[in-house]
């Protein structure tokens, strides 16, 4: 929602931490605070340092706006992990698609597993469905409940018409509910004021061609919207090794936004929707009891969907404000072994007041319903091909001042789903800001992950191994449902620091240790022999998930922004992870500690962006990227470079080569290395034109 | 950028010269946001409250109403983000400047300026009859507030502030601002309250 969720959780009162208009009961705080935490007290004082009682009316009357002020300064001071990714960092990136625009985010590990997937997870645990990580987009989440994780191909939108990428690093349940274990991703859209107008946009190069229009105008009731259509292809990569990794992709999505009523006035309502497709071919293994035992089929894959969101905001005397969200949103997907549709209906409301100048309270309630509906084939069936769930969920953060610089905010979710039950994740925080160049920040913070059906209700043939040594008949490895699997837990600890070294040099650093417990085992269960007639004989090996495995990640990001002169940026981020993980034996579970090996230990990301003129952008992006021994994937350096030439007011070409360091490498892989390619070296022209 | 833009740089007033020169020079490095220098880029609240100053400055009260110090007064919370506090450690036409934070109606009685925060836009015509008659400038930030019969709005016009004066209300106030705001104003004629 507009309010405190898109704003990595806490949203500061205008009047906290403003000197005077504070009671008694403050005062007895501060001292309390200054007892236990030694916060002292230091004078506020706003963000930038013009001081406009010395500014001409003239220069005051041109003065611009920072429209991202909002965003940044909450940035500066919320006591988590945060990283904003403008709209600008997005364009100068050079990526297309959101994934890769993610690549240049400290703590967060993309790698591209083929031409449509992605494989996107915050520290560690990645997978091609990552399933620690939230992502939502415009307030509507997009996790998967069949298995937990987010299918990136579908998830996209015209980048010029993103506001922000918001990604917090570090569990957000206690705001966003269960699954935001290790990160939330937000996506925000600029309002539909800020895209009036015509935009076209066509990309072309060696890999990919995007498509693109947008056209904004006024609404009835004087609102504003805006319509949008996209159109992505992508070549073939390169498979293992060389040759055609057959990978090819194609997209399509359409949408529209409409806003009425503005920033400062008492209501504001929002709707938009969307309606997408994303079509590629696969390769699928299918498991054969008799010789070669194996066969692998190519066929199409296609996902489809689409969602309609409505946002109401009223601003309340006092201060207070209220939201509430709705949508639908369908998804259907066919995986070839099994196809999978759902619907899912959403309502939110929020409300937050300030109790006092240096207390303000948000409280917030949910419901949703999740209609999920799976066709089998002859190697996937379940216990329930349709099931309906009701997740019902509350929660409470409240953020009090202990002192004009020190912050302690207080807060839990409390959830009941029908998987686990009532799930509790509450959260610390505590900031201090001794002077406006600081800010330190700490927090401990329970998250959890919940299963989905592919844990309690899917049975799958997951492979077979041929007889071996004195075992004389093939083993059919299956997955078999268990309704026993309950919620990953995680605990998390979290220190951060930022500086403002000088007006042109900041610095952002971050440290985690991440306690986990009940982590996902795929445990083998007793074999049994098959020998009713119809099939060979053969034995069959259940897997089922279970919660045996327990360990501990810690790791440091670092961030480092200088701008030496007003026409270059240099920015810089650097992450750390190790995992530690301790897991039953191979003899009872199948490979419990490979997450270890999943994600990279060093990830490093140097950019520079130039302005030699102001109608020019030259800009270079170098990246390091550990390997990952759990896949044979070697670390790799990848080089991209971007040029822009704004010829005129609205009219701009680009062009940006990417993968620039070698001829194509391997970053992730998945189950059956079937479809897992390598990411080739890419050129690509666009031209984009506004009217 | 984004980043950039966030840097909270430093407090002391010293750097404030070296801080406008920068926030120039970062607004020049956006592409599309105009030609370098052209204009500041400031915090909304911080062009207000300097705008509020401005109109303490460039606006004539009535003698009667001349007292030691000049009363400004916020109406509700203060949305002001410790932006208008340093303005209390200034003078204007040689007057000391108090700052109040007032709630309740009839304590803005002694206010030169009130500035009415938007969400208690509700409350306008309550403050408006208890103000009629009075020398007191009003400001606001709600839309519509000089449609309202308040006296200067401040709305937003692309990336900047744009301000919107009422002179008929000022007239029926006694209230008479200068030209050179005027100029930089859009001037309406919405009538009293």
């Amino acid at each position: 929602m507009d309010g405190p969720r898109h704003r990595a959780g806490v949203r500061r009162t205008p009047a906290a931490g403003v000197p005077g208009a504070h009671g008694r009961s403050r005062s007895v705080l501060t001292r309390i605070a200054a007892v236990l935490l030694t916060c002292a007290p230091s004078g506020a004082d706003a963000a930038d340092p013009v001081d406009p009682f010395a500014l001409d009316p003239e220069l005051l009357f041109a003065a611009t706006v920072i429209s991202a002020t909002k965003t940044d300064e909450t940035w500066w001071d919320t006591p988590a992990a945060v990283y904003i990714v403008s709209n600008e960092d997005i364009a100068r990136s050079g990526a297309t698609s959101i994934p890769e625009a993610l690549r240049l985010v400290p703590g967060v590990n993309v790698a591209r597993v083929n031409a449509s997937g992605w494989a996107v997870s915050v520290r560690g645990f990645n997978g091609n469905l990552a399933n620690k990580l939230l992502v939502l987009i415009d307030g509507r989440t997009v996790y998967n409940s069949l298995f937990s994780g987010v299918y990136w191909d579908v998830q996209d939108t015209l980048f010029e018409d993103v506001e922000r990428i918001e990604v917090i690093r570090g569990p957000g349940a206690t705001l966003w509910g269960s699954n935001a274990v290790n990160g939330v991703i937000n996506v925000i859209t600029k309002t539909a004021s800020a895209t009036q107008g015509g935009l076209v946009s066509g990309l072309a190069g060696n890999e990919e061609g995007i498509g693109a229009v947008r056209y904004g105008g006024a609404a009835p009731g004087g609102g504003h919207y805006r319509v949008f259509a996209k159109y992505v292809k992508r070549d073939d990569q390169r498979a293992i090794g060389g040759g055609n990794g057959e990978d090819a992709w194609s997209a399509g999505r359409g949408g529209f936004r409409a806003d009425w009523g503005q920033e400062g006035g008492r209501d504001r309502l929002m709707l938009q929707g969307d309606g997408y497709y994303s079509d590629h071919d696969a390769f699928r293994p299918i498991p054969l009891l008799a010789p070669p035992f194996a066969r692998v089929d190519r066929e199409g894959r296609t996902a489809a969907g689409g969602d309609l969101l409505g946002r109401w905001t009223r601003d309340l005397a006092g201060g207070a404000r209220a939201s509430v969200q709705g949508y639908v949103d369908y998804t259907f997907r066919d995986l070839g072994i099994l196809e999978n549709e759902h619907l899912a209906f959403d309502l939110d409301a929020q409300y937050q007041r300030a109790l006092a100048s240096w207390n303000e309270l948000v409280v917030g309630a949910r419901f949703r319903y999740d209609l999920d509906d799976l066709t089998g084939s002859p190697q996937a069936t379940f216990r329930d091909a349709e099931r309906g769930d009701v997740l019902v969920s509350g929660f409470f953060q409240d953020r009090i001042a202990l002192a004009e610089t020190c912050f302690l905010t207080l807060g839990s979710k409390l959830e009941h789903n029908d998987y686990t039950g009532v799930e509790v994740q509450p959260g610390v925080r505590i900031q201090w800001q001794p002077g406006r160049r600081h800010v330190l920040w700490g927090s401990v913070a329970r998250a959890v992950r919940t299963p989905s059906r592919i844990e309690h209700d899917v049975d799958l043939d997951l492979a077979t191994i041929p007889p071996f040594e004195d075992i004389m008949v093939p083993i059919s490895v299956v997955l078999r449902n268990n309704r026993d699997f309950d919620s990953e837990e995680l605990i998390a600890y979290e220190l951060g620091y930022r500086l403002q070294w000088s007006p042109t040099l900041l610095f952002d650093l971050a440290a985690f240790y991440n306690d986990y417990d009940d982590l996902k085992t795929n445990t083998l269960r007793a074999p049994a022999l098959v020998d009713a007639g119809v099939d060979p004989a053969h034995l069959v090996l259940p897997v089922v998930a279970t919660n045996d495995t327990e360990g501990e990640a810690y790791g440091v990001e670092l961030v480092a922004n200088w701008r030496p002169f007003a026409a270059l940026t240099l920015s810089s981020a650097y992450s750390f992870l190790d995992i530690e993980l301790r897991g039953p034996p191979s003899d009872v579970a199948i490979e419990a500690e490979t997450a270890e090996g999943e994600s990279p230990h060093h990830q490093l990301n140097l950019r520079s962006l130039w302005n030699p003129t102001e109608a020019v952008d030259l800009d270079a992006s170098l990246s390091y990227v550990d390997a990952l021994p759990a896949f044979d994937v070697h670390g790799y350096w990848r080089l991209d470079l971007r040029a822009a030439w704004r010829v005129r007011a609205g009219l701009e070409f680009s062009v940006v080569g990417q993968n620039l360091l070698d001829g194509g490498h391997r970053e992730f892989s998945e189950p059956t290395e079937l479809n897992t390619t390598e990411v080739q070296r890419s050129v690509y022209g666009k031209v984009t034109w506004r009217y | 950028m984004a980043l950039l833009s966030g840097l909270g740089p430093p407090r002391r007033k010293a750097r404030g010269v070296l801080a406008v020169a920068l926030a120039s020079l970062l607004h020049a490095g956006s592409p599309g946001s105009g030609r370098a220098g052209e204009s500041l880029q400031m915090m909304e609240q911080k062009i207000k409250a300097g705008l509020l100053y401005n109109f303490l400055k460039y606006t004539e009260w009535p003698r009667a109403t001349a007292a030691s110090a000049v009363a400004v007064c916020v109406f509700g919370d203060d949305p002001f983000r410790g932006s208008l506090e340093p303005m209390a450690e200034r003078t204007v036409n040689r007057r000391p400047i108090t700052l109040r934070h007032v709630r309740e109606v009839p304590r803005t009685e002694g206010c030169h300026l009130v500035f009415v925060n938007a969400a208690e836009r509700d409350r306008w015509p309550e403050l408006a009859a208890f103000l009629a008659g009075k020398s007191v400038l009003t400001v606001s930030d709600f839309p519509e507030f000089v449609s309202a019969g308040g006296m200067i709005e401040l709305g937003q016009k692309g990336d900047r502030i744009d301000v919107k004066v009422n002179m008929a209300a000022l007239a029926s106030a006694g209230l008479q601002v200068q030209e050179r705001l005027l100029r930089l104003a859009h001037v309406v004629d919405a009538g009293g309250p």
